[in-house]
């Protein structure tokens, strides 16, 4: 117990510290000390690098602690509800949805009437995703619909999808697949207060329904038969996680593009460390998940000198060590 | 209280609620498994054990009595007809254990035990009342230590082991467990059956037991019920339930029934038929 609240708090440390050093870095020749001066009396820098730091830097590292949060406690509850460890956003067709939303924008022009240019693409993909998990959750509610089912379903979805935005891509002009591919990759450059303030409205809308489910999810993990037979309502647990999954991934990579790395492998690097107990397993999730992006944030602004990568690439080479590095500890651990 | 209960004559407690199983039917559907059965009532403090041949319907009899399969008929605890309660109210007087925990999980035996009661919204806040109840039953069943250890690091027997400590902290008023020895070894075996049979007794259980091993159902049940093909083939005291004609009709197998030196009740299987 006291063990686990350490690691949390270890992890929300993890977090502060990357966010603040996803703050300090960036092209524009700002030292760390000006940053984090301007950042506690506003105006104490030019107004153009005032802006850079209150209209860049700090939407773009707050996006990318939130995106990180976002989908990785979407895959860290879509994981436990399908009783599958390949669950996530991304292998379940909602990114794959939100792109085909974004083509449709992009390549076809086509979006909600009275959407104005801006939003026509975020607005879509947003829509798509969340049609998309709507979709997966009927798919739940189906009473002989079992955990399989829906993920099998969900990996139709995938296909489906990808091939609906490869066939736009081949009739699409070079511009609008540029943008597209560009799109596609992930990338925190479209952050503004706008998205920031969406993404923490979901969070605090879902995070205290997640963690008031905790316990439930985590008797879930043994099985449905005894949830059920501990008077848990195992349909509406999995609907109420369905419809906060859209929520936050519909709305995570709307504002940032398909990343697909977080959802899947942040989840399972707080299950390594914590265990499965939902009470810590959530909440060091979604920490996770945010330092996994802001670490990603901040080596895509600095691996290759001068050049902002997209950091939907970097969150899976950052990933990815972690990852392995605590699979191989693990197995020697036991 | 019901007219069945209060008429059974070894009934000493007039005023405890027995389970009654009624024109029960259930299965999945297009495949009906269980049909229209009824059982003599069982009282408190009962261990009635059920056995049967493989497919006979034992599982889906126990999932059905617990609601997690539909099914029409009746069962009543008392006077509380138990089939079509709601969940929460359902869990609150039954709890059926499957067979096994899944093998992949990352938790602790106590967190696994302590789930099992911060679960229901009545004992969420006390987690040191919960931890102390979950000790307590790991201490009963002998593996009190293991409670730090991770489920995916122990042995089949340890997990059932587990699985069986989660439910008996609940302290339902009926139990149902499915196949709850098969992967223990002799120590286990007894020492599980034992203490089922107290905790039984202690707090006024009904237990209701699928068993594969004759031996031990006969001895450490009150009653057996035989089920094959869905339907109820014998019922009673084990002398009365287990017979050769029984065995041979149900397993295919020709069996004895003995008395060993010591006096205990025992099956001895010869051929099969």
């Amino acid at each position: 117990m006291l063990r686990k609240t350490l690691v949390v708090s270890g992890l929300a440390i993890a977090c502060v510290l990357t966010f603040l050093t996803d703050l300090v870095t960036g092209p524009s020749s700002l030292s760390a000390i000006q940053v984090i001066q301007e950042l506690f009396s506003r105006g104490t820098l030019s107004v153009p690098q005032s802006t850079i730091v209150w209209e860049l830097r700090l939407p773009q590292a707050a996006m990318a602690f939130l995106v990180g949060a976002s989908l990785s406690l979407a895959g860290a509850e879509m994981q436990t509800i399908l009783n599958n460890p390949l669950a996530s956003p991304f292998t379940l067709g909602v990114s794959s949805a939100a792109s085909f939303g974004a083509a449709l924008a992009i390549i076809m022009g086509i979006s909600l009437p009275f959407v104005s240019g801006d939003w026509m693409v975020p607005l879509n993909a947003f829509v798509c995703a969340f049609g998309s998990v709507l979709l997966l959750e009927m798919i739940s509610r189906r009473k002989a619909a079992g955990a399989n089912t829906v993920v099998l379903f969900g990996i139709a979805l995938v296909f489906t999808f990808n091939a609906l935005v490869a066939f736009m891509q081949f009739v699409s002009s070079q511009e609008a697949l540029q943008q597209l591919v560009f799109w596609s990759m992930g990338s925190l450059g479209r952050s503004t207060w706008t998205s920031v303030y969406a993404l923490v409205g979901v969070m605090l809308v879902t995070l205290p329904f997640s963690l008031r489910s905790a316990n439930q999810m985590t008797v879930l993990r043994m099985g449905e038969d005894r949830a059920h037979s501990f008077g848990i309502n195992v349909a509406r647990l999995r609907f109420m996680a369905l419809m906060r999954i859209s929520l936050l991934s519909g709305t995570a990579v709307a504002f940032v593009g398909t990343i697909g790395f977080v959802g899947l492998v942040a989840p399972h690097i707080a299950r390594l460390m914590l265990g499965e107990d939902h009470k810590f397993l959530l909440p060091a999730s979604a920490l996770a998940g945010g330092l996994v992006m802001s670490l990603a944030s901040v080596l895509s602004k600095t691996l290759v000198p001068g050049v902002l990568l997209p950091v939907g690439i970097v969150t899976s080479i950052v990933g990815v060590p972690i990852f392995v590095l605590l699979i191989f500890r693990r197995q020697s651990a036991i | 209280m019901t007219d069945i209960a209060s008429s059974t004559p070894e009934n000493s407690m007039a005023s405890a609620p027995a389970l009654t199983i009624e024109h029960l039917s259930a299965g999945y559907r297009n495949r009906p498994i269980i049909k229209n059965l009824s059982l003599m009532p069982m009282q408190e403090g009962q261990v009635v054990s059920l056995i049967g041949p493989n497919a006979a319907g034992k599982s889906t009899l126990l999932r059905a009595i617990a609601g997690l399969l539909p099914a029409t008929g009746s069962v009543r605890l008392g006077d509380v007809e138990i089939l079509g309660l709601p969940l929460v109210d359902q869990a609150r007087h039954i709890t059926y254990t499957p067979q096994e925990l899944p093998q992949q999980i990352a938790l602790t035996v106590l967190e696994t035990v302590m789930g099992a009661l911060q679960v229901s919204r009545e004992n969420r806040q006390d987690v040191d009342a919960a931890m102390q109840k979950a000790i307590d039953v790991l201490e009963r069943l002998g593996i009190s230590h293991l409670a730090m250890e991770q489920l995916d690091r122990l042995s089949g027997g340890q997990r059932q082991l587990t699985s069986l400590a989660q439910t008996l902290v609940r302290e339902p008023k009926v139990l149902l467990l499915d196949e709850p020895i098969s992967a223990l070894d002799l120590h286990y075996q007894l020492r599980v059956m034992k203490e089922v049979r107290e905790i039984a007794a202690e707090k006024r259980m009904i237990v209701l037991v699928v068993l594969h091993d004759l031996s031990i159902a006969a001895r450490w049940s009150d009653r057996i019920v035989v089920l094959a093909n869905g339907a109820v083939v014998a019922e009673g005291t084990p002398q009365q339930a287990i017979t050769p004609e029984v065995l041979s009709d149900v397993y295919q197998v020709k069996a004895r029934v003995e008395s060993c030196s010591q006096g205990s009740f025992t099956v001895m299987v010869d051929d099969v038929v």
